[in-house]
């Protein structure tokens, strides 16, 4: 404990003593800097990842999550040209005067392609920075994800399946894999807490509604210090602020739920509340072929202290985020299911002497439950309560480089009751503390040359049988020719969690947390991971990944699990490599995108390899969006996934039955036909391809904006195999041929 | 605007036509394997084992066992410290008419001395040399916990408990309740007895009940009105109920050994009717083969009914 409070205090001494001393030639003559905030012209909603270009200069930077961005080292006395660009936003040239010596701070404003509703409308415009260290990083917009046909209602963990190197294992679960891994190795932030169980109704949608989102990363491996505790992949959701200026709302309603959203101003900030609640339980006949009475809301609310104008002032937001599902049958022969997340979350962020500093606070609690009442389901429950403080300090020199350190303190209390495989009853109640951090440095100083360095240092881990442990990472780019960008990267990883996942379950309601035992390590990953990128022309852009995925003490269902005194899980060593490419090509009213990836992956446990079930050989998904003007838009979507791994069946058997033991005096009438299989996973479903068509119309009627959404899943009903039933050998197929419409009035 | 449609057609059209189903192959070649089950009842002279063949699943994938799938002539043993016991095939009718009905081939032995506590393992030396192989240990015999000068239930609680204590680990208990009761007919008394609940509940102007379901635990909690509506109905339409005489009830233990227990909890226990699962998790303690070779120990403790309880009923109880 000693070593731990003193490693964490020369931390933050030296994070302070970064933040203190001037950087480099910031404060040399001729010199100053620019930084601000960009802002939607509208809304004031802050918008991530824009970019701000000095074309003079050929330098420029991109906003954070906040919005906010810094350019130091800009000779001074001189007025420039600075272009800010997003995805959605009109491209705007504003003007910024440097002074010497000194912050030029800055608010700009862009407008929504939405606002303008031009006869065209541009789809987005191709943001680059050259030297950027984004290996394995996806930015997905909202605005992107809008063009995409939606199914039955637009989400975010759907979309994620056109992003190659992310697995689905079927029509029915939002659940996805990235590159080998399993699905409880995905962290999903928001607003960077984590959110437990992100799914709502038997995995059909995920808890978080798109209208809230103000900007999404997603980080396929290779992801930077900043983020832990998780062997696979981050999702980063943030959510919007609500609009400063002006009080709007929004409703919508779709076969799935109806959903509303209120934002407006408050003095000296701006608020945003949206809920959403299942309206009918029909849709689960399409998906699971039996109306399953579901029941689910989700509600946020996010209240800012925002001064649209100054940029030093301190921002804090308060964000709360409720979710809960239920399953009840009035029936006492069919279990209950109830869970449910719950998260609050207080952030404060400031930007200061050229430094970026947040702190934030929060508490995610996520709960769920199984009553069998009077059937033969097995009980479970399990409650996580995760309280956290954060510091996250970032620090941009003049020459572009940038340090960059945090700590993390986190307790979790947990509890699980749950039954294995085999039937045996396993409880669990632990009581622990994490107190770890990171510090990274990024050179960004050469034009041609990006390279973020960094580790994370766990100091006192929720597991305790780890000890103290690093996790260095790095990530480099090399742009030896303006049209070719080289990358590369490699990082290690430690995940402390796990979920009791059964990954037989095809469905499954919940999955309930626990912190891995003290009789295993925690998990351990190494990413490998090189990368491609040409820029062939202005509107064509080429991408190639290749990665290799080294996992070791994964976690894994202990199936064979016969006594008390038997172990959970045992340790499992994973290994996933492959490859992916891309195509974009974005014009002025369409784009074209092309994704393929050749992904191998495998487990073993125990000397016993297996495959995991979504272990797909080849996907390739093929997307066209049209804007076709007026609020027309249109988008076809083709995806294939050759077949996933299954366990064949070499035989039936005549399985004792021991229902009634007072009749066993006749065992071989008490016998029923029961499979046998060979070694887990040597077969292959038949492929996956479905082909989906969305057309969208806005138009203004009286004092609101209408969006109405004619959606087909899988147009030419292709009958792609779920699962059969073992017994009676009958298919049963993923969704038919699905036209949906959608709703959404904006006033 | 028309040449998209156009082009949109054909490329639906194109999918469409690919659409067609391919061949899809839900099993591997058949491999045969066989299955030994025995249960073994401390409590019982005659013991009774199956060991039979796996069969190949249809053509799509279903299964229809036919015929008798029993091994015979197969030299089976069972070793208990220094007892060896032979079982010998029999054959049999079915009674139940699966497996397209006719004979069914079985072994048994009939004079199993019980031996709790004590290690038994089998040994199945089929005709080809084949060998399957197994052990358990007996459970021992629990202690109940209950005053035989106690009587239940009082009328003042809605519930009473039943309890039991054993130094055994990983066994599961099945326990039951068998109301005893005289029925007159003419001129006779005669014994009879019904399977008594825990619990119950009305639906739709039914009455359901629920019975005690093997598990861990070491007590069973017995609803005082679920009771009393099970027995009422033993008079059923009869309004006279001084044609029955409650004689008290038997609680049953059964103390599974830890396979039969985790047997039990694999076969009986589902996911959930919202968990779909692609593989079957199975569970068997034969070496070789399939199936569970296992035992449970039987005992029966009388209970008296309390004499008021009984009156409240409208019956009578023999002293």
């Amino acid at each position: 404990m000693k070593i731990v409070y003193s490693t964490t205090l020369a931390f933050l001494w030296g994070m302070f003593f970064l933040l203190v001393l001037p950087g480099g030639a910031v404060h040399a003559q001729s010199l100053g800097n620019l930084n601000g905030i960009v802002r939607d012209s509208v809304s004031g909603e802050a918008i991530a990842f824009a970019t701000v270009y000095i074309p003079d200069l050929k330098r420029g930077a991109t906003t954070n999550d906040h919005g906010f961005f810094v350019i130091n080292g800009i000779p001074a006395g001189k007025e420039y040209s600075v272009r800010v660009a997003c995805v959605g936003y009109i491209t705007r040239m504003h003007k910024a005067k440097i002074t010497a010596n000194a912050d030029t701070k800055v608010v700009f404003r862009l407008v929504s392609t939405v606002i303008m509703m031009p006869k065209i409308e541009k789809i987005g415009e191709k943001q680059q920075e050259k030297n950027s260290t984004d290996l394995g990083l996806q930015r997905v917009s909202i605005k992107e994800m809008e063009m995409l046909p939606k199914g039955v209602e637009m989400d975010v963990f759907r979309s994620l399946r056109t992003i190659p190197g992310v697995q689905s294992t079927g029509d029915a679960s939002a659940k996805y894999y990235v590159r080998g891994g399993a699905s409880n190795q995905n962290l999903v932030l928001l607003d960077g807490v984590t959110i437990y169980n992100p799914f709502h109704a038997l995995g059909m949608a995920s808890v978080i509604d798109p209208e809230l989102i103000n900007s999404i990363e997603f980080y396929k491996s290779g992801f930077p210090t900043e983020y832990s505790s998780r062997l696979s992949s981050i999702l980063n959701i943030v959510s919007k602020k609500g609009n400063a200026n002006n009080f709007s709302g929004k409703a919508a309603a779709s076969f799935l739920s109806t959903k509303g959203l209120l934002e407006g101003p408050l003095p000296f900030g701006s608020f945003i509340m949206t809920g959403r609640k299942s309206t009918s339980s029909q849709i689960s006949n399409k998906f699971f072929g039996k109306n399953i009475p579901f029941d689910f809301y989700d509600y946020f609310f996010r209240v800012n202290y925002d001064n649209q104008n100054d940029v030093d002032i301190p921002r804090f937001s308060i964000s709360g985020f409720f979710s809960n599902d239920k399953l009840i049958n009035n029936d006492p022969y069919i279990a209950d299911f109830n869970w449910a997340n719950n998260m609050i979350n207080f952030t404060y962020h400031q930007l200061f002497m050229g430094s970026f500093i947040e702190v934030g606070v929060s508490s995610s609690n996520t709960t769920g439950e199984v009553k069998p009442n009077l059937s033969s389901a097995k009980p479970k429950s399990n409650s996580l309560n995760d309280l956290s403080i954060k510091v996250d300090m970032t620090r941009i020199y003049s020459n572009k480089n940038e340090i960059r350190g945090g700590l993390l303190f986190q307790t979790i209390k947990n509890d699980l009751y749950f039954t294995m495989p085999k039937g045996i009853v396993s409880t669990n109640t632990v009581n622990a503390g994490f107190t770890g951090g990171y510090l990274k440095f990024k050179l960004m100083q050469f034009e041609d040359l990006g390279i973020d360095l960094g580790s994370r240092f766990n100091l006192a881990g929720l597991n305790t049988n780890g000890g103290m442990t690093l996790e260095p990472r790095i990530s480099v780019t090399y742009r030896p020719h303006p049209l070719v960008g080289l990358k590369a990267a490699y990082g290690e990883y430690q995940q402390e969690m796990t979920t009791t996942a059964d990954e037989n379950e095809v469905v499954s309601l919940f999955e309930p947390w626990v912190i891995i035992p003290e009789y295993m390590k925690p998990s351990r990953a190494k990413h490998y991971t090189g990368g491609v990128e040409l820029n062939a022309t202005e509107e064509l852009t080429l991408t190639g990944e290749i990665y290799l995925i080294n996992q070791e003490n994964v976690p894994s269902l202990n199936f064979n699990k016969l006594l008390a005194s038997d172990p959970d899980f045992l340790p499992a060593t994973q290994e996933s490599y492959g490859l992916e490419g891309s195509v974009k090509y974005q014009a002025e009213t369409y784009l074209v995108s092309v994704g393929y990836s050749l992904s191998y992956a495998y487990k073993v446990v125990e000397g016993w390899r297996s495959y995991p079930r979504y272990d797909s050989r080849n996907n390739l998904n093929i997307s066209i969006e049209k804007n076709f003007g007026d609020g027309w838009t249109a988008s076809v979507m083709w995806l294939y996934n050759s077949g996933s791994p299954f366990t064949q069946m070499v035989g039936f058997y005549d399985k004792m039955d021991v229902q009634n033991l007072f009749q066993l005096w006749v065992p071989y009438e008490a016998a029923s036909s029961y499979g046998y299989f060979i070694d887990r996973n040597l077969g292959r479903l038949p492929d996956y391809h479905r082909m989906d068509v969305n057309v969208s119309k806005k138009f203004d009627f009286g004092f609101a904006r209408f969006l109405i959404d004619f959606n087909i899943l899988n147009v030419y009903n292709r009958k792609n195999l779920f699962y059969f039933e073992r017994q009676t050998g009958k298919r049963v197929n993923m969704l038919p041929i699905l036209p949906t419409v959608s709703l959404k009035a904006e006033f | 605007m028309r040449q998209y449609l156009v082009l949109c057609l054909v490329v639906v059209m194109a999918f469409f036509l690919n659409s067609c189903k391919e061949g899809f192959e839900p099993n591997a070649p058949f491999q045969e394997k066989y299955v030994l089950n025995c249960i073994l009842n401390a409590n019982d002279s005659v013991q009774i084992m199956t060991i039979t063949r796996g069969y190949p699943p249809n053509a799509d994938g279903s299964a229809t066992p036919t015929g008798d799938l029993g091994v015979k002539n197969a030299l089976v043993r069972v070793w208990v410290d220094d007892s060896v016991y032979f079982f010998h095939d029999t054959i049999t009718e079915r009674s139940d008419g699966s497996h397209g009905g006719g004979k069914v081939s079985f072994y048994v032995c009939k004079y199993y001395r019980s031996s709790p506590g004590k290690a038994h393992v089998v040994e199945a030396i089929l005709p080809g040399g084949k060998k399957l192989k197994s052990s358990f240990d007996m459970p021992q015999p629990v202690s109940i916990t209950f005053d035989p000068a106690v009587t239940v239930p009082t009328l003042q609680s809605d519930n009473f408990f039943l309890s039991w204590e054993t130094t055994d680990r990983n066994v599961y208990f099945y326990p039951r309740l068998i109301l005893s009761y005289k029925y007159q007919q003419d001129t006779s008394w005669i014994l009879k007895t019904k399977k008594l609940p825990v619990d119950y509940v009305s639906r739709n102007g039914q009455t359901e009940y629920f019975y005690a379901i093997p598990s861990a635990n070491h007590t069973i909690k017995v609803s005082k009105n679920a009771l009393g509506s099970a027995i009422t109905d033993i008079a059923q339409a009869d309004q006279d109920k001084t044609h029955y005489k409650i004689l008290g009830m038997n609680l049953e233990v059964y103390t599974l050994d830890k396979y039969l227990a985790n047997y039990y909890a694999n076969t009986a226990m589902q996911g959930g009717d919202f968990t779909i699962r692609l593989d079957e998790v199975d569970f068997t303690n034969i070496t070789g083969g399939l199936g569970v070779f296992a035992g449970y120990v039987h005992q029966t403790l009388f209970i008296n009914l309390n004499t008021d309880f009984i009156w409240s009923l409208g019956f009578n109880k023999e002293k």
